[in-house]
């Protein structure tokens, strides 16, 4: 979790397996004044999401141990965290890549709500932002993109 | 004698003649009582003067019902009767009786002279003739100039029904036509027996099919054939057993014909008597210039094959050689076939070749496509692995410029090391992308397909031990050496255990085990990597093979050792097979068919 700050309003969790790309979007969130957790280990995302209670999920699909769509699933079911938008970072295209193709066909099987929206790495932070803003419905937020 | 006067020597013989004659001679009277016999009568009927002539002859009192004398002495006619009676031994006889009347002067008959002549030995003869004839198990009628049935026996009548003065074409065929072929005209005109085969309907309306000889049974004094007689045999059970056997020969002929396979019989002079037209289209020869060849077989066939033969037993076959066609050109076979013999009497060789061209060229179409595909998956792949190094990178410099914005050295400190660990994973990921799409040609060698497991064993045991995971091996002995590339097949044992090793570090079980096993079955050399630890769900076993597409975490793997290794056990002509359910481990399988190996020395596969 990135600071404790007060101020930031919206609290927004990065779920993926790559450190690296944890750690860039995790500076880049709190550059836009969010409030930020993350987790690179699938088991620890439950736990930490019941803690931290974050407001949307930033989450990628290929992961070890659990998929993204489990982590979805898991998600979309609970009532607690139903309504939480989740965006999908994903190296994948959304609709030319296995992965991603049968991602969408998993949500439509078990008859789970679309993911809030689909961000392709490498990301682009203006869409990024616009996409989180649109989802959280405070598009009148300043945006930093770091540009 | 000499004594004798003329009329002397009459009498006397008469007077012998009367008595020693063979034929029994009575004069009776028209109360038929015996007035004389003579000495035959007696010897035969026994001393019977005096009384009549029904109780010498029939032992009996009462007049003969088929007795006409009584209408000689009435109307002075000579007669001739047939008499049964009994001798005086009392045997039953029979007797032709001729009644010849003794006219007085006045006209009057007073006495009938009867001659009776034993025929109980002609009866007999007839008797056991016409049981003959009617006995006779064919069908026999006699047949006069006009084709009307005179005669016939009574299996011909059960068939054929009663003639009843019809004509032979009318009771055989019921038909109002002489026949076409009717072997009876035949002997009216030639005299000569003639046979043919007929058709026929019989009483109940069925078809019979029967074969009749005719020869000329009565002729007239001028040589011409009066009657003919017709013995017949049905033969309805051959016909229909030789239209079976033409309707399997015609079937037969036409599977051998119309046969994908081609297929060459010989007799047991070993000349060639089947040459189908698969035969002729595979080996560019007419059947007309090969049937009845001596040595063909043997000439055009594979010496292995034909070698294999020699041993007898039961069928052959090789599931791949190659033959030579007429234009010398090699193609590719797989034949079977086997020595044919019948109650150890030997009847030839049949030879059945299954043209492998079109086969091979699908394989190689599918080969190259499989390979194609692999090509596609790589770049799909490639643009993943790259997008996420990018987005490293990116992140690296995005991070450190915030650091410098801030003037934060620990955030510039670390937009640094992503900079630095994601430039690291393009070397890392250029190297094995290197090898993998340098597209090595296998360097193949005659190997021990076991021992390369051997040392695969050996080479993961203890560090399987130090992760607690026990390794246990199944190698078959004495499996042949086969041309593989020793180097490239080790790396892929390698990667399998290497992932068991991963797939069981991630699982919770407490005993974790790895199976290595090595044999080969149906001319095809398997390995096997089984593991207990974390199975695969459908998601990940359904793109397992795919470039890039690790479970490892960011920097444990590329991706591309499972792709690896399917390339490499592609190129060795073979295929990997995936077995695993989530929590129950996985079971890789690598399996070589031996007739798709490569070539020792680079060459492309072993049956091209």
């Amino acid at each position: 979790m990135s600071g404790g700050d007060v101020l930031k309003k919206n609290k927004i969790m990065v779920v993926d397996d790559e450190q690296d790309i944890v750690d860039y979007l995790s500076i880049f969130l709190d550059d836009n004044d969010y409030q930020v957790a993350s987790a690179t280990d699938t088991d620890e995302v439950m736990p930490l999401v019941e803690k931290f209670k974050p407001d949307l999920m930033l989450l990628d699909i290929v992961m070890p141990k659990k998929t993204g769509f489990a982590i979805y699933k898991g998600l979309k079911e609970d009532p607690c965290f139903s309504d939480m938008p989740i965006l999908i970072v994903s190296a994948f295209s959304k609709t030319r890549d296995f992965p991603q193709v049968e991602f969408d066909r998993m949500i439509k099987e078990n008859n789970l709500p679309r993911p809030g929206g689909y961000v392709e790495k490498p990301i682009d932070r203006k869409r990024l932002l616009e996409l989180i803003k649109s989802q959280l419905g405070e598009n009148d937020r300043n945006v930093d993109n770091g540009h | 004698m000499s004594t004798m006067d003329i009329k002397e020597v009459r009498e006397w013989v008469c007077s012998e003649l009367y008595e020693q004659m063979p034929v029994s001679v009575a004069v009776i009277d028209s109360d038929f009582k015996i007035v004389d016999a003579n000495n035959t009568f007696v010897q035969t009927f026994g001393e019977m003067k005096g009384r009549s002539c029904h109780e010498a002859i029939k032992r009996s009192r009462l007049y003969c019902e088929e007795c006409e004398a009584g209408k000689t002495f009435v109307d002075g006619k000579v007669r001739i009767n047939k008499v049964s009676g009994i001798d005086r031994f009392g045997n039953k006889i029979s007797y032709l009786i001729h009644l010849f009347p003794l006219v007085a002067e006045d006209g009057s008959i007073p006495y009938i002279i009867e001659m009776a002549a034993d025929s109980t030995l002609i009866d007999e003869l007839q008797e056991r003739y016409e049981l003959l004839f009617d006995k006779t198990p064919c069908y026999i009628c006699i047949i006069d100039r006009q084709f009307q049935v005179i005669q016939t026996n009574r299996k011909f009548r059960d068939t054929f029904g009663e003639p009843g003065g019809r004509y032979c074409h009318q009771v055989y065929k019921q038909s109002p036509n002489i026949c076409e072929e009717c072997p009876a005209v035949r002997v009216f005109q030639t005299g000569a027996e003639h046979s043919t085969r007929q058709r026929g309907v019989d009483v109940h309306g069925n078809t019979t099919y029967y074969m009749v000889t005719a020869a000329p049974l009565i002729k007239g004094p001028d040589g011409t054939v009066e009657t003919v007689m017709e013995i017949a045999f049905d033969v309805s059970r051959i016909v229909e057993l030789e239209e079976q056997i033409k309707e399997l020969f015609d079937i037969q002929e036409f599977v051998i014909a119309s046969s994908m396979d081609a297929l060459i019989v010989t007799d047991f002079k070993d000349r060639i008597i089947i040459f189908n037209r698969s035969a002729e289209k595979l080996f560019g020869y007419s059947a007309m210039d090969v049937i009845g060849k001596r040595g063909f077989f043997n000439e055009i066939l594979p010496g292995e094959f034909t070698g294999l033969l020699k041993d007898n037993g039961g069928p052959k076959q090789i599931r791949e050689t190659t033959i030579k066609n007429r234009d010398g050109e090699s193609i590719p076979v797989r034949i079977s076939g086997s020595c044919l013999s019948s109650e150890d009497k030997f009847l030839g060789h049949a030879a059945f070749l299954q043209d492998l061209r079109k086969i091979k060229q699908l394989e190689d179409e599918k080969l190259s496509a499989e390979r194609l595909a692999a090509v596609g998956q790589t770049v799909a792949g490639l643009a993943h692995g790259i997008k996420n190094i990018i987005t490293g990178l990116e992140g690296g410099l995005y991070v450190m410029k915030t650091g410098m914005r801030k003037s934060d050295v620990e955030t510039i400190g670390k937009g640094l090391t992503m900079l630095d660990s994601n430039i690291r994973r393009i070397s890392h990921f250029v190297r094995e992308f290197l090898s993998f799409a340098r597209g090595k040609v296998p360097e193949v060698d005659m190997t021990e397909p076991v021992s390369i497991a051997a040392e695969v064993f050996e080479l993961y045991k203890y560090a399987a031990q130090q992760e607690g995971i026990e390794i246990v091996t199944d190698f078959q002995d004495g499996v042949p050496p086969a041309p593989m590339d020793r180097e490239a097949i080790h790396t892929c044992i390698s990667n399998l255990v290497s992932n068991a090793i991963d797939a069981c570090q991630m699982s919770d079980k407490d005993s974790k085990v790895i199976t290595i096993r090595a044999y080969e079955e149906n001319e095809t050399i398997i390995y096997e990597v089984s593991d207990n630890g974390i199975g695969m769900d459908y998601d990940v076993k359904k793109k397992v093979f795919t470039s890039f597409f690790s479970t490892k975490g960011s920097h444990q793997g590329t991706g591309l050792g499972l792709l690896l290794t399917k390339k490499t056990v592609q190129e060795h002509g073979g295929q990997v097979r995936l077995d695993s359910e989530p929590e129950e481990g996985a079971t890789f399988r690598l399996e070589f068919p031996r007739n798709r190996l490569p070539k020792p020395g680079g060459e492309e596969h072993v049956d091209s």
